[in-house]
């Protein structure tokens, strides 16, 4: 891996929930990722509502990201999927930014670094049985993701990556967990995000690669007092390489990981 | 309700891919939309672009146009390749502008353009941090 990477975490990992970027941090130490990151970054912003909103706001903002990160390295990478979808679509449409990459770190893993997961972990989770959720905005729009990212189309990525830490993945047709609509009309975002775990049946808990799909989750399933853990997956890959479960922060879960 | 002539044209020239004028109402994106699927009187896709091709400005007062998730879903499966998000987009940009935005996720806005984030950091965020982990801020 000779590209010089940039790591952006985004306001959650940074504000909500510190153990998904801690987790990640521990990640990138242990499988020997060399990368910088910037203490001035700002919100990535929100691909839905800020560019809804105002979509002068959202790219200038995301611009002033991405130039920051152009200066840092070759390649930034992301720990949620609004972050990615914002940035690598500003980027798309930035003639000076055609040569930088921008991508999710569970991409950057997946593509470089399954070989050395596989040889260091020291806390297998064998005999766990998770859903695995990408999120909409991991692969959509494919018209603009497959320019890069081809593969993503054809292959659950997030299967792959958590069968590596020893368990079992249940995939469910690609669905949006509603997470968006909880600004707007939560009753209807409850709904969706109900009709999606549903989809996954009977599992040990339900494995996100997006901060806000996993507050979603976990709010919708503790209105239903339904004691199902949600994991951020850097999270369980830190605790599979040998991250101390009290540094992973699992304190800030809604619902408390029972199963591991 | 009054309707607006220009309106179509308004929508098709701000788009960048014009794409909206190639929806012939099949009525895929609305059987593929999974809020659709879920509430048809909240919210239908081919029936809001209906609306736009017949100039129902006023569409842009309703709350409609904010249930969309912007899950893709339409886009994918429609069959001339209309981003229907990019629609939603550019209808939530102009109901803002006029002042119809939802009080929400306008704060959200307000947020990031005053403190450059779209959350407040929690104070246990902050002190654990601080105290479990050894990282400033
Ligand atoms: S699927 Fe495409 S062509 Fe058909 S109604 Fe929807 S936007 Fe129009
Ligand atoms: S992007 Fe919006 S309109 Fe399209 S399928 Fe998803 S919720 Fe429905």
């Amino acid at each position: 891996m000779k590209d010089n990477f940039v790591y952006f975490p985004g306001c959650l990992a940074l504000r909500k929930f510190p153990g998904f970027d801690y987790s990640t941090r521990f990640v990138l130490d242990k499988l020997e990722i060399n990368y910088k990151t910037a203490e001035d970054f700002v919100c990535c912003p929100d691909p839905v509502w800020i560019r809804s909103l105002s979509y002068k706001d959202w790219k200038n903002i995301g611009l002033k990201n991405l130039e920051k990160a152009k200066s840092l390295g070759s390649t930034m990478f992301t720990i949620c999927n609004g972050c990615f979808e914002t940035l690598y679509t500003i980027k798309k449409s930035s003639a000076n930014l055609k040569s930088f990459r921008v991508e999710h770190l569970i991409y950057t893993l997946w593509k470089n670094k399954k070989n050395e997961i596989k040889s260091k972990i020291v806390v297998p989770l064998n005999g766990k049985k998770f859903a695995v959720h990408e999120g909409c905005h991991f692969k959509r729009p494919s018209a603009l993701i497959s320019e890069e990212f081809g593969e993503l189309k054809k292959v659950n990525i997030l299967k792959e990556m958590i069968e590596l830490l020893g368990t079992e993945a249940i995939v469910a047709k690609d669905e949006c967990c509603g997470y968006p609509n909880s600004l707007t009309d939560k009753e209807l975002s409850y709904l969706l995000a109900k009709k999606r775990i549903e989809s996954f049946g009977e599992v040990d808990g339900i494995v996100v690669i997006c901060p806000s799909c996993f507050s979603h989750f976990e709010n919708v399933l503790v209105h239903e007092k339904r004691e199902l853990p949600v994991y951020f997956y850097f999270e369980l890959l830190a605790y599979s390489l040998g991250l101390d479960k009290n540094k992973i922060g699992f304190e800030f879960h809604r619902i408390k990981p029972l199963t591991i | 309700m009054r309707l607006n002539p220009y309106f179509k044209e308004e929508i098709s020239r701000e788009l960048k891919d014009h794409s909206i004028l190639m929806c012939y109402q099949c009525g895929k994106c609305s059987s593929f939309c999974p809020v659709f699927n879920l509430s048809p009187e909240k919210f239908n896709p081919r029936k809001l672009i209906e609306m736009v091709y017949i100039g129902a400005e006023d569409v842009l007062k309703t709350e409609d146009i904010w249930r969309c998730t912007t899950c893709y879903e339409c886009f994918e499966n429609c069959p001339q390749k209309v981003n229907f998000v990019e629609i939603i987009f550019l209808l939530r940009t102009k109901a803002t502008e006029r002042g119809y935005a939802p009080k929400i996720p306008m704060q959200e806005l307000v947020l990031v353009r005053k403190e450059g984030f779209s959350v407040q950091i929690s104070p246990r965020a902050k002190k654990w941090r601080e105290e479990v982990i050894k990282i400033g801020g």
